[in-house]
């Protein structure tokens, strides 16, 4: 074979290699929010001092997980005003790889976990493409909504929603491709980062049932089969793995195995009906005589209605499994309390790929929600720095 | 044409250890080792306040003032529970009561218990009681009406000061129910809030006070510390 011949077919398949949109676009999006965030924080305070604008995004639960990555988990309760509180609630897994991450790369756990959150968020994005079945306009609108939209700091500093995502997506993914068995495996990460996590396993049976009905079975013969089944038995066990070890561990360091639920608590969760917290969350904004603005109670009410129709709509879709898991990782929450519900629902997958969908079938709210996003994401940021109720 | 499925002997050997691992997990569940308080408190809910682990410390006969920047003995070591930390307005209750737990060698003699406080309400609300009780026993109640300050004073009978068994003397502020569970589950109940409080025994009290309900103590002669609070 002519040598030159072989140069040109190397440098033609070279050539031809090319990044796929759906890979690069999460990145420029990042790297476009992130500057943006960072020059309208340069704008508001002067400074100019990058470590400084990430601690100014690291609030609330933020300083929780920097806190569990550095020193583990607390002792006796003593936190907050009536003394009941510490890091228990935490979930481990996103605090675990953070500390590894700042131990491998020196960085401090601040720097190293909002590199980290940045990267897990477009490796989240990434993984979601096979989830819009080639709709690259809502695709576009997930990962702006992420990147740069109002919610964007969830999924630039230290909190567990850029990991939950990502988990949510690589396990949906796989059961689309009916890999039972890894999908469990990955609710076992889930699980290990989000009490949420559980709820994969209800997934798991919705997908099952739903691949076996498109593979021309019905539901009374998925039932049948059931007992044949062992790749599902095993997928549904490996799910609470992740939360088990994290109870075994409490029960050797607090002697309650159940202490992440227990100290919840000192946040003034306790179960009850989740619809009774609902009703009680908005009749509370109308008992206090306010008709003019959205409190913040409202503004959790409206964002757990909107989590409960979008599982609504996923049914109606067929994509059961997204239901299932969407609706009970919004009710779940709510049934403590209707307290961080914008971030609840903001932290569940499906709800945002299935808005991402509705709104982006038309061309015009299309583009009209880049811009709004935009500037909520450029306007909310000092309400955040600022500690803001609202956004938790 | 339904799918047909092979079972797989390797998936239940794993889902095997899995159940056993899981069954452990059950067992910590069900067997925790933890403390009575905690027990109570966040298990139970038998409890409307988890104690702080204080020293008890409290020396005869001094006011404790719980308002910050004040003089007066500021270590924390007697706020139990219930009683949200020292502010510049004092300590707020939460929950059903507030504790303090005081140790003391208890003298042969009754004490006196003297108290200033105030209560979030006011004149178009009922009146709210107070029960003020001493290892488990009510010594007396206080009534607020509106929102002045209240003083309290009650002679705490020696037998009942050495009631206690571990030596520690608590006393108890229970306040009342006043509204329905909001939205964290809790009961919405009065808030006590402690301004300064002692214990004398009863032949070295000092005479009774003669401060005006509502109104501010005026300043005694040879004060045992200067008023830093009338410049803020």
């Amino acid at each position: 074979m002519d040598d030159s011949l072989t140069e040109t077919n190397v440098a033609a398949r070279r050539w031809t290699f090319r990044i796929p949109a759906y890979i690069l676009l999460p990145f420029y999006l990042m790297l476009i929010g992130v500057a943006l965030r960072y020059a309208v924080y340069i704008r508001d305070t002067g400074t100019w001092d990058f470590t400084k604008y990430l601690r100014a995004l690291c609030v609330y639960d933020c300083n929780a997980y920097e806190r569990l990555a550095l020193n583990g988990y607390e002792g006796r309760p003593s936190g907050f005003d009536k003394g009941d509180a510490n890091n228990w609630a935490f979930f481990p897994f996103y605090s675990i790889l953070v500390w590894a991450l700042a131990k491998v790369t020196g960085l401090t756990v601040l720097v190293a976990g909002s590199i980290f959150t940045c990267l897990l968020t477009v490796w989240a994005a990434i993984l979601s493409w096979p989830l819009f079945e080639n709709r690259f306009r809502a695709y576009f609108l997930f990962c702006f909504f992420l990147f740069l939209g109002p919610f964007s700091y969830y999924f630039t500093t230290l909190y567990t929603e850029a990991l939950f995502i990502l988990l949510t997506v690589a396990g949906f993914s796989l059961l689309k491709q009916k890999d039972y068995v890894a999908a469990g495996l990955t609710g076992a990460f889930m699980s290990a980062t989000r009490s949420t996590g559980l709820l994969f396993m209800a997934a798991i049976i919705a997908a099952a049932a739903q691949n076996h009905i498109k593979d021309g079975g019905t539901l009374r013969g998925f039932f049948a089969s059931l007992w044949k089944r062992t790749d599902l038995l095993l997928a549904v066990a490996l799910v609470p793995i992740g939360v088990s070890i994290f109870a075994i561990y409490l029960w050797f360091h607090s002697g309650d195995a159940l202490a992440f639920q227990h100290i919840q608590r000192a946040w003034g969760r306790a179960f009850a009906n989740p619809f009774w917290n609902l009703w009680l969350t908005i009749e509370l904004q109308f008992k206090n005589g306010n008709f003019k603005t959205i409190s913040t109670d409202l503004a959790f009410g409206i964002a757990a209605i909107f989590g409960m129709v979008m599982s609504v709509v996923m049914a109606w879709k067929g994509k059961w499994d997204w239901a299932i898991f969407s609706l009970f990782g919004v009710l779940l929450p709510l049934s403590t309390n209707a307290y961080s519900m914008l971030r609840f629902v903001v932290g569940l997958a499906p709800v945002l790929i299935m808005s991402a969908f509705i709104f982006s079938r038309w061309r015009w709210v299309f583009y009209l929600l880049l811009p709004v996003l935009l500037i909520l994401d450029v306007f909310l940021l000092p309400t955040w720095m600022s500690r803001s109720y609202y956004l938790m | 044409m339904e799918p047909t499925y092979q079972p797989r002997l390797w998936h239940l050997i794993v889902t095997l250890f899995v159940v056993v691992f899981g069954g452990a997990v059950l067992w910590m569940i069900f067997n925790p080792r933890v403390a009575d308080d905690y027990r109570n408190y966040y298990i139970d809910r038998s409890w409307s306040c988890f104690p702080r682990e204080i020293s008890y410390f409290y020396p005869l006969g001094e006011p404790v003032t719980f308002v910050a920047g004040r003089p007066g003995y500021e270590r924390d070591t007697i706020r139990w529970c219930g009683f949200m930390p020292i502010k510049n307005d004092g300590i707020k209750s939460f929950g059903d009561y507030g504790i303090l737990k005081l140790k003391f060698p208890i003298p042969d003699e009754d004490l006196l218990l003297t108290f200033s406080s105030w209560a979030n309400t006011n004149a178009s609300k009922p009146e709210r009681q107070v029960t003020v009780s001493v290892n488990g026993k009510s010594v007396g109640i206080v009534t607020f009406k509106d929102a002045k300050r209240v003083n309290g004073s009650f002679v705490i009978p020696t037998a009942l000061a050495k009631a206690s068994p571990d030596g520690v003397m608590e006393v108890r502020w229970d306040v009342p129910r006043i509204a329905p569970p909001g939205t964290n589950s809790e009961p919405v109940t009065l808030q006590v809030r402690l301004e300064a409080v002692r214990i004398v025994p009863v032949s070295k009290a000092p005479p009774p006070a003669t401060t005006t309900v509502g109104e501010p103590a005026p300043k005694r002669p040879n004060p045992r510390w200067n008023d830093v609070s009338a410049d803020h």
